[in-house]
């Protein structure tokens, strides 16, 4: 199953759960969120338990250059340094530093996939971008010495505004496609720090382009780490992976997560709905639905929300529950696009979900729900455009 | 660049150990004779050596100063020796050689000699069979393996470039002149367009790509090349039309489908040199062995 968890604080028995349900295929660590000694246990005891469990580690090396930082467990990582300006990665014998601890550091841990140190960029012509380059083109040749290590994902992290920039993506495409590797492990930050994050059509329609072009066309494995239901879009143009978590900070990326917190009120329970392609709010927005006699048109029907056809306002929706549902929707949702042959047929498949979900937004809203303008068809909407618009360049 | 002064009898006076010689053709800046000896026969490429010097290569390097004539076929002599496919013509016996001949500084160097006819003369008798098409595209994708293999770019596949052997049919790239190496010192001034403009690359053109280029520019020539011999046309330019004009197509433009002129052809061998026109790099194939195994899905019957 090719979606992931992506781990983070307070993980208790969810990862587990969502192996043995079959929602999940592996996880993405994040040593952030966990001590080194009780990551490595993680790993042994997930490999014992299920066999063919992909694990990765996001060094999470670009956690370096963020300052103030909130790294958490990072600095007992012995790969990991803080805080790191950009003369720090002029020197080649320092990237050759930086590389070689971080990959000896996973090469312990025995994974089945290696994963490169980066640092996030926001523009693919500024000079991080340049720094992620040589530290993606280090990583290969550090990988290349070591004795029969896994195969390697190099990562990259970029600011979502990168995105915008399509002759330049094109160029950096160029580059990255010529490079002898297994794969990609790719993270794009949000600007938008609401839930789920406001994303503009043309960041979206690149993105799509990066993913197309790196998985389908150059047969590279990528893996898109914190995508929430929005991976569905990134599975119909080939990409092998995407992962999502269970707190909001784990569904899409924002630099929040590495810094320190200014404080905030607890998350309000969510419901994620197969056909609205979107995590509702339990109150007002399912509870809206029900008291308009709509459930039947946004239950997901999976093994958990049985307690949703009463009244959702009083039903017993614990975050692990919310969670283990979500992983199963997203699950559901890329199974269901994985079931067609071609990327075109995918791409049909993903724009028919689309419609219906929007059209399902405008049956509920005529009933008199209220949504907010993060929970309403707003971003499907943008997805719909972003997909039109990304078939017509690539002529699927 | 004017052509050398030399006949086949100042050849056999400058290398006595020649059996026979021909009388040579003239192509671009060499001419060319057929010679043999003994029972070897082989072709030898004379042409004038320069006065200019080309930067980077000086004594202090360890290197001879060369003239840019005499560099190029310095590399091209490298590049023929150290490719190893039938598909790329072979070096001959005769080493790349300075001497003057007839009072003018010549350089002279042998490679095999290739009976057949080169390609853009076939295809003036019409275009290729399907499956002549995918062993074109078979052969000169294992020409550009063997180049890239040691880091280097024809920059110049087109029609006349390619010969077809007689006997077996095979088709070998001809003429490493302009082979670019990209971590290696310029031959070429900056903004010198290199390569015959009808088959250049968007990225031959563009020079602030230069140094990135790597085999995908030589397999969208390629797939300029394919697109010739299986419509018969050029997908970017008409006769009549200024080369120019020619480049801005490969730049901005979308041939027409090949299947527009040669319906029966397979919808694979179409997707194959769409693909191959893709005006990004990153659009084309990522290794040869993925064309490679794009061609050998190409149904032929």
């Amino acid at each position: 199953m090719p979606v992931y968890a992506q781990h983070g604080y307070g993980k208790t028995d969810k990862v587990e759960l969502g192996l043995q349900q079959g929602s999940l295929g592996g996880v993405i660590l994040s040593p952030r969120d966990e001590k080194p000694t009780k990551l490595a246990a993680f790993v042994e005891d997930l490999q014992t338990a299920f066999e063919g469990v992909t694990v990765l580690f996001d060094p999470q090396f670009y956690a370096s250059t963020i300052s103030p930082v909130k790294d958490g467990n990072l600095p007992e990582y012995p790969y990991y340094q803080s805080v790191l300006t950009r003369a720090r990665f002029v020197s080649p014998a320092d990237l050759q530093q930086y590389v070689g601890q971080t990959l000896n550091y996973e090469m312990t841990l025995g994974l089945d996939r290696l994963v490169s140190p980066t640092i996030m960029f926001s523009d693919f012509s500024d000079p991080w971008s340049q720094i992620a380059l040589s530290l993606a083109q280090q990583s290969i040749a550090t990988h290349g010495q070591l004795a029969d290590p896994p195969p390697l994902l190099l990562s990259l992290v970029m600011d979502e505004t990168a995105l915008r920039n399509g002759d330049a993506l094109n160029e950096f495409l160029d580059i990255i496609t010529a490079w002898d590797v297994e794969g990609f492990y790719i993270v794009v930050r949000r600007t938008d720090r609401g839930y789920p994050a406001y994303c503009e059509e043309i960041v979206l329609r690149n993105q799509m382009y990066l993913a197309y072009v790196l998985a389908e066309m150059n047969n590279f494995e990528v893996v898109f780490g914190y995508t929430d239901v929005l991976g569905v879009l990134l599975h119909a143009v080939g990409v092998a992976a995407t992962g999502t978590g269970w707190h909001n900070s784990l569904r899409q990326f924002s630099l929040s997560r590495f810094q320190p917190s200014t404080g905030g009120s607890p998350p309000r329970p969510r419901y994620t709905s197969q056909t609205l392609l979107n995590s509702i709010l339990v109150v007002p927005e399912l509870a809206g639905i029900q008291t308009v006699g709509q459930m039947g048109n946004v239950l997901s029907g999976t093994a958990y929300d049985g307690v949703m056809v009463g009244n959702p306002a009083n039903a017993t929706w614990p975050p692990a529950t919310s969670c283990l549902h979500h992983w199963e929707v997203v699950s559901d949702l890329v199974e269901d696009i994985a079931s067609y042959a071609t990327v075109s047929e995918k791409l049909d498949r993903v724009d028919e979900l689309i419609v219906q979900g929007v059209a399902t937004y405008g049956l509920l809203r005529n009933a008199g729900v209220v949504f907010e303008p993060s929970t309403g068809s707003r971003d499907l909407e943008v997805w719909l455009r972003s997909l039109r618009a990304f078939r017509q360049n690539v002529g699927l | 660049m004017k052509l050398p002064l030399v006949s086949s009898d100042d050849l056999k006076n400058v290398i006595p150990a020649l059996t026979t010689i021909d009388a040579p053709t003239a192509g671009g800046q060499k001419l060319v004779f057929r010679c043999t000896m003994g029972e070897m026969c082989f072709a030898l490429k004379v042409m004038l050596a320069g006065d200019a010097v080309v930067g980077g290569e000086t004594e202090e390097d360890g290197e001879d100063i060369l003239d840019e004539v005499t560099a190029r076929a310095k590399r091209e002599v490298a590049i023929i020796s150290a490719c190893e496919t039938p598909h790329v013509v072979k070096a001959g016996p005769i080493p790349l050689t300075a001497a003057e001949i007839n009072g003018q500084k010549t350089i002279y160097f042998s490679e095999e000699w290739i009976e057949g006819r080169d390609l853009s003369r076939i295809l003036q008798d019409g275009s290729l069979s399907i499956a002549d098409v995918v062993e074109l595209g078979r052969a000169m994708t294992l020409a550009i393996q063997a180049l890239w293999e040691v880091k280097k770019i024809h920059r110049d596949i087109k029609p006349g470039n390619i010969m077809r052997r007689d006997g077996a049919g095979h088709f070998v790239l001809l003429d490493m002149g302009i082979a670019f190496d990209p971590l290696d010192v310029s031959l070429t001034a900056a903004g010198v367009v290199i390569g015959t403009m009808i088959y250049v690359s968007p990225e031959q053109v563009e020079y602030a790509k230069k140094r990135q280029m790597d085999f995908r520019s030589d397999c969208f020539s390629l797939g300029m090349v394919m697109y010739e011999a299986v419509t018969g046309r050029h997908p970017f330019w008409v006769p009549g039309m200024l080369s120019q004009q020619a480049v801005g197509n490969i730049l901005m433009s979308n041939p027409e489908r090949p299947r527009t002129y040669r319906p029966e052809m397979p919808a694979e061998l179409e997707r194959i040199i769409l693909r191959l026109l893709g005006k990004q790099p990153h659009l084309r194939y990522r290794t040869c062995e993925d064309l490679l195994a794009a061609l050998g899905e190409v149904p032929l019957t």
